[in-house]
């Protein structure tokens, strides 16, 4: 399959801004690798797109021009952030100029990597509505322990999401969809259950002190 | 029993609203204390990301605009009712939105529910959770997973019970009325 006239659309669907997340983290890693083999890319950043007629005019130009639309988010309520979904309606409604793929990773604070599957039949429900080809989704648990740093900085923690990763652009280039073997690397736990719960509760601790805030945390400020 | 029903039917599918006026109808029969938010008529901005309502004023969003005062009436009630065109097995973004910035009803302490790790409660009672569907025909798989995801959305927020309700723009006021009776009636709701 000639690669050479090949764009993608990286969407990224975390609220914060421009390299803070390790949703743009993940999407950036499958656009560098799909670059590498001739591809042309474009990001776009959803929550800022939506915030003015031109961003989402863009946004729908860059969805109707690209062969390959990636979706890269965190999980939130189980489903996806508003933003995303405000983004979802708008492509369904505007309609697309060309049939493309869509392909989605979502990253979750919680260990277990199958509180995305709702989200990811979200996406993949999306695709057949605005009638794009659904080429798979990864769901990542424990996103927590990554950071927004470039994935082969973050060390032997990356390596399987990486690993993942790699299947996955290897069958995207080939115009297959993602393989079930990336979507059980990057379900992987990172670390055990228990240690990452820890490292979580533990981290919030020094989060909210760093606020003064500690002795607040189980506050119930709406309490009737 | 107060009941809040947070109005989720966007600009675009306002011809639907008629089903909120359904749902408030037989909440009121079923001896419910009614209010009804139209979230698209209220300024409400996205959430950011920033955790702020668990580390830094928890319980509370940093944002201080009109998701704040919903969010405080949400836990303050008996029953919450999600109403949304089903959008793609979703909500709505306009209901996703405030939402997104209700997180702060819950703690950001992890623990462990059916061998599942999900967030602690903050309060002790966390409303009913009953969300109402209004899918497009043919009603298809979105149905199915708009079920799944108040489901788990029942887990992570606590809800007491919760129940899902779809309804598809063809039917008759009676079929709705008769569909979100049952739903109630799982949630041990009355009349």
């Amino acid at each position: 399959m000639s690669t050479e006239d090949q764009r993608v659309l990286l969407l990224v669907g975390s609220p914060k801004a421009p390299g803070r997340s390790v949703s743009e983290a993940l999407g950036c890693y499958v656009i560098e690798k799909l670059e590498a083999r001739g591809w042309s890319s474009r990001t776009i950043f959803i929550r800022a797109s939506l915030q003015s007629d031109g961003g989402q005019s863009t946004l729908l130009n860059a969805a109707s021009d690209a062969d390959l639309i990636l979706l890269s988010f965190p999980l939130y309520l189980d489903s996806l952030p508003a933003p995303v979904i405000r983004a979802m309606e708008l492509i369904a409604e505007h309609g697309l100029r060309k049939n493309a793929r869509f392909a989605a990773i979502v990253n979750c604070g919680f260990p277990e990597a199958r509180h995305n599957s709702v989200a990811l039949d979200i996406c993949r429900r999306f695709a057949d509505a605005a009638g794009l080809e659904w080429a798979g989704g990864l769901a990542l648990g424990m996103g927590g322990a990554l950071s927004s740093k470039h994935l082969q900085d973050q060390g032997p923690m990356a390596g399987k999401i990486i690993e993942s990763l790699e299947l996955a652009v290897d069958a995207l280039v080939e115009g297959e969809s993602i393989p079930d073997e990336a979507v059980r690397r990057m379900a992987r736990p990172i670390i055990p259950a228990v240690m990452y719960t820890a490292i979580g509760n533990f981290g919030w601790r020094r989060q909210a002190k760093r606020y003064g805030a500690k002795g607040k945390l189980n506050d119930r400020p709406y309490q009737p | 029993m107060k009941a809040i029903v947070l109005n989720g039917i966007g600009q675009a599918d306002r011809n639907l609203d008629y089903v909120g006026e359904i749902a408030a109808d037989e909440l009121r029969g079923h001896g419910c204390k009614v209010e009804s938010t139209i979230l698209r008529d209220l300024a409400i901005a996205p959430c950011m990301g920033c955790f702020g309502c668990w580390v830094q004023t928890p319980g509370v969003c940093l944002i201080d605009d009109a998701a704040r005062e919903v969010t405080r009436k949400m836990i303050q009630s008996h029953l919450v009712v999600y109403l949304t065109p089903i959008t793609f097995g979703s909500y709505s973004s306009d209901l996703k939105k405030v939402l997104d910035r209700s997180i702060g009803l819950i703690s950001p302490f992890f623990t462990r529910i059916n061998g599942e790790v999900h967030h602690r409660k903050r309060y002790a009672q966390a409303p009913k959770l009953l969300g109402v569907g209004i899918a497009h025909k043919p009603v298809g798989e979105g149905a199915r997973i708009f079920e799944a995801l108040i489901a788990r959305n029942a887990i992570n927020m606590h809800n007491k019970a919760h129940a899902a309700c779809v309804v598809s723009e063809d039917q008759s006021a009676t079929e709705m009325h008769d569909l979100m009776r049952a739903a109630l009636h799982k949630l041990g709701i009355m009349s």
